[in-house]
């Protein structure tokens, strides 16, 4: 390409960026509810936070769980600025929120400059528990400052004002993510991020080359740290109030686990991964009642689908190796989140338990037969694991619950109170990752980049395989 | 890497450069101003429940650092095996304690060995179910699955503490209580009976896996395992039969602490009962050198005796920061942790 057409496309890819945010903030999100806008922007938050942790775990391999604490020093820095010296009407709210971004930022990178040091002499675990650590310090100094609110939060507001400042517009949200997806990927693109890939396979090789991996490093934290600050700004002006319960230690492993549900490296895989990871657990808050019961046929039908799955992937290998494995996998899965809702439904009915039972067991089997049967004849020896699995597990379970129904406390947990389905969304959640990390232990991309390659391949169009380097 | 060397003459020069800006700046008055003013007299009596508090995080210390040496593992969900420990001896003591006919010691030792099989069954069940099959997979996909498993215990637990309160009947069952110790060598200091006798009963435990783990057959193979995974399954040592015994191990370890620390301290019960002293207790074990027992044992200790040090100078809000400070500071100067190997780790 020439130069010309370089600089085309890139006038042409900005201006449809700016087109895009003018749409969402002036079409898309005023057509949508307060709890809509609240998901799309959250949900854009973790992207971003995702993304800026991907850069420090996935491409440069430093092992950094304490992801939380920068995002925490962006949004009480921001927070303290505007409190002391905002005041409303006398600068645009959106000019102001960009430069609180910036401190954010700025105060972010100080803190990563400081954990990036440690990784010139810790590696692996050690460096791990050391970020952990550093967290868990900056939660812990927060906690005890009275004039940052301590435990009991903090009120962002303008120093004119008591209202809290909520400045944070939905454009915002999507720039900040595209802005930190597009510095991630021309990092890669070009030769300044070619040493953080380096340095990840192998640092000792990467040094002998000639890459200065000391700077490396610390610039990965810098960098990674600074996004993750930017997104704290936002956030704190977007709340109005923050509390050091929404930076502890699980929203640093939540992140992390963003970051590797969406396969280690990938920025499209993190960036997805965060989006969805967050809408996924916040959408199963209106679900109805449920009983006790419809609880337990849930679990149980999970862990018959486990069994029943680790029994039976390895026939699937020796029957099904290479073509329309994806096809497969797909069938498979609807056939597994059928089944799981099937018996969640019908253990939710009022009618005879046994009857429940046996119809939630045929279901699942019904599912996992479709999942581990090809197009051909099903393997007969994984048939015969499937019914030995089922023929156990109804043996053994329906005493199981008959004596659950005579103790009284346990009928009491299971029978006659019933659960908000949405307190049940924590549990769901936490044993989707579980699956998912034992289903494709490198993430749902690997460290590949996300691609329409699959679809063409799934309906047999031309389609080229291209990896990002790594 | 630099060597030993530099670092150590690194750290006297920065503490030479420390002391002389003390020194410059006028921190010497009130210091010793600031040491006049401590509380002396208790420092004996916060060092002893210091060790006490740190017996507790060295039984949930050797849980992580043997599952770390033989499978390279961080076991997150640990802390949630000891929160789990905790909930089964406040039900047993629910449960039993109302019918007041049985006898106390009966009921405690119900209690302690009751927590302490069911945490060895959950321990053995979580490494079957989330960590077997991925053995092989990156590490990071196996950190992840415990930390899932983690999470799914602590909802799990929420969603019956819903249904059912936790139950807040220790002060009853404590017998301990009843007794207290004074050494009259050393004037004032008395020790609580509930915390001498959770010390003994730890001190009990680590002898036993001490023995346990050098003396016996097994424990050689655990070593053999932790030393060098593949070559010891190629020398016909069962590996997984080895996993398994690290997982009983450990967990039941830390159903005993649970049991004891629920008893003797009588901390109330909440879902994220088992974080905090968790994550504690990770870092003792790192500091020590993780995957080296007899550095569990000392760093979790060291914890316990440091944590209520800082509570004798009057800094309460910072008791759960210290720990990590001092992890940060000793693994700067010594990056394998305290008794840890010199080898150097690839990551």
């Amino acid at each position: 390409m020439t130069t010309a057409r370089i600089w085309l496309v890139r006038l042409l890819s900005l201006g449809a960026v700016i087109l895009f945010l003018w749409l969402l903030q002036t079409k898309i999100s005023p057509a949508l509810g307060f709890l809509d806008n609240r998901l799309i922007q959250i949900g854009l938050l973790y992207a971003t936070l995702a993304v800026s942790l991907n850069l420090i775990n996935g491409i440069t391999g430093q092992f950094s769980i304490g992801h939380a604490a920068f995002y925490q020093i962006g949004a009480y820095t921001s927070a303290i600025v505007s409190i002391h010296y905002y005041r409303t009407g006398t600068i645009e709210p959106w000019v102001w929120l960009l430069l609180m971004i910036i401190v954010g930022a700025v105060a972010a990178a100080m803190a990563g400059f400081v954990v990036g040091l440690p990784s010139l002499r810790l590696r692996g675990d050690y460096l791990a528990v050391v970020t952990l650590g550093f967290g868990e310090i900056v939660r812990i100094i927060i906690q005890a400052q009275e004039s940052l609110g301590g435990s009991y939060g903090l009120t962002v507001s303008a120093s004119n004002s008591d209202a809290p400042l909520k400045i944070a517009p939905m454009w915002m949200f999507a720039a900040l993510a595209i802005f930190v997806i597009a510095v991630c990927r021309n990092l890669l693109k070009t030769a300044h991020g070619l040493p953080f890939l380096a340095v990840r396979e192998d640092e000792l090789a990467a040094s002998a080359m000639g890459v200065n991996t000391t700077l490396t490093k610390v610039t990965a934290f810098v960098l990674g740290a600074a996004f993750a600050g930017m997104a704290g700004a936002l956030f704190s002006h977007y709340e109005g109030f923050i509390t050091l319960k929404q930076f502890d230690m699980n929203q640093s492993f939540l992140i992390l686990a963003m970051v590797v549900i969406g396969g280690t490296g990938s920025i499209t895989g993190a960036a997805l991964a965060g989006f969805f990871l967050y809408l996924l657990p916040e959408s199963l808050r209106d679900l109805p009642d449920v009983s006790g019961y419809a609880v337990f046929g849930f679990a149980i039908s999970v862990v018959i689908v486990l069994i029943v799955s680790s029994k039976t992937r390895r026939y699937v290998r020796l029957t099904s190796p290479g073509a329309g494995q994806t096809l497969f996998m797909i069938f498979g899965l609807v056939g597994v989140l059928g089944a799981l809702f099937m018996g969640f439904w019908i253990w939710s009915q009022e009618v005879p338990r046994m009857t429940q039972f046996s119809v939630s067991v045929l279901a699942v089997g019904l599912a996992c037969a479709m999942l581990f049967t090809r197009k051909r004849m099903p393997n007969l020896a994984g048939l015969g694991w499937i019914v030995l699995c089922f023929g156990a597990i109804i043996a053994l379970t329906y005493p199981a619950i008959q004596g659950l129904q005579s103790n009284a406390f346990t009928s009491n947990l299971l029978g006659e109170i019933s659960y908000r389905a949405g307190n049940l969304r924590f549990p769901l959640f936490s044993a989707t990752l579980v699956v998912v990390m034992l289903t494709r232990p490198q993430g749902l991309l690997g460290h590949h980049e996300f691609s329409w390659d699959w679809v063409k391949k799934l309906f047999g169009l031309p389609h080229k395989s291209k990896e990002l380097a790594g | 890497m630099t060597d030993r060397g530099a670092s150590i003459k690194f750290g006297l020069a920065a503490l030479a450069v420390f002391v002389l800006m003390a020194w410059v700046f006028g921190w010497f008055p009130p210091m010793w101003e600031w040491l006049k003013t401590r509380n002396w007299g208790l420092l004996d009596q916060q060092i002893i429940n210091g060790v006490q508090l740190g017996s507790i995080y060295a039984l949930i210390a050797l849980g992580y650092t043997m599952v770390y040496g033989v499978l390279r593992l961080i076991n997150f969900a640990h802390g949630e095996v000891y929160m789990v420990g905790a909930f089964i001896a406040y039900y047993i003591a629910e449960v039993w304690f109302e019918k007041n006919s049985i006898n106390i010691w009966l009921l405690l030792t119900m209690m302690i060995f009751g927590s302490m099989i069911v945490c060895a069954a959950l321990g053995v069940t979580i490494e079957r179910i989330a960590y077997r099959p991925l053995r092989n997979a990156p590490r990071i996909s196996i950190l992840i699955t415990a930390i899932g498993v983690s999470l799914f215990l602590q909802q799990s637990l929420l969603l019956v503490f819903r249904v059912s309160p936790p139950p807040s009947i220790t002060e009853q069952v404590n017998p301990f209580d009843r007794i207290k110790v004074d050494w009259p060598l050393f004037g004032e200091l008395t020790f609580a009976g509930g915390q001498l006798a959770m010390f003994g009963m730890s001190i009990v435990l680590m002898i036993v896996l001490w023995w346990f783990v050098t003396r016996t057959k097994t424990g050689r193979a655990m070593r053999a395992v932790s030393h060098d995974f593949s070559t010891a399954a190629l020398m016909g040592i069962d590996v997984n039969k080895v996993v398994t015994i690290t997982f009983i191990i450990g967990s039941a370890l830390a159903g005993a602490a649970a049991m004891m620390n629920a008893t003797a301290l009588g901390t109330p019960l909440k879902t994220d009962y088992g974080l905090l002293p968790g994550v504690k207790a990770f870092v003792a074990a790192v500091l020590g050198g993780i995957g080296n027992i007899p550095g569990a044992v000392l760093g979790g200790f060291l914890m316990g005796v440091a944590e209520l040090m800082v509570v004798w100078a009057g800094y309460d809000m910072y008791r759960d920061a210290v720990a990590f400070v001092i992890l940060i500071f000793v693994l700067l100067f010594k990056p394998t942790g305290l008794l840890g190997s010199t080898a150097v780790e690839k990551a």
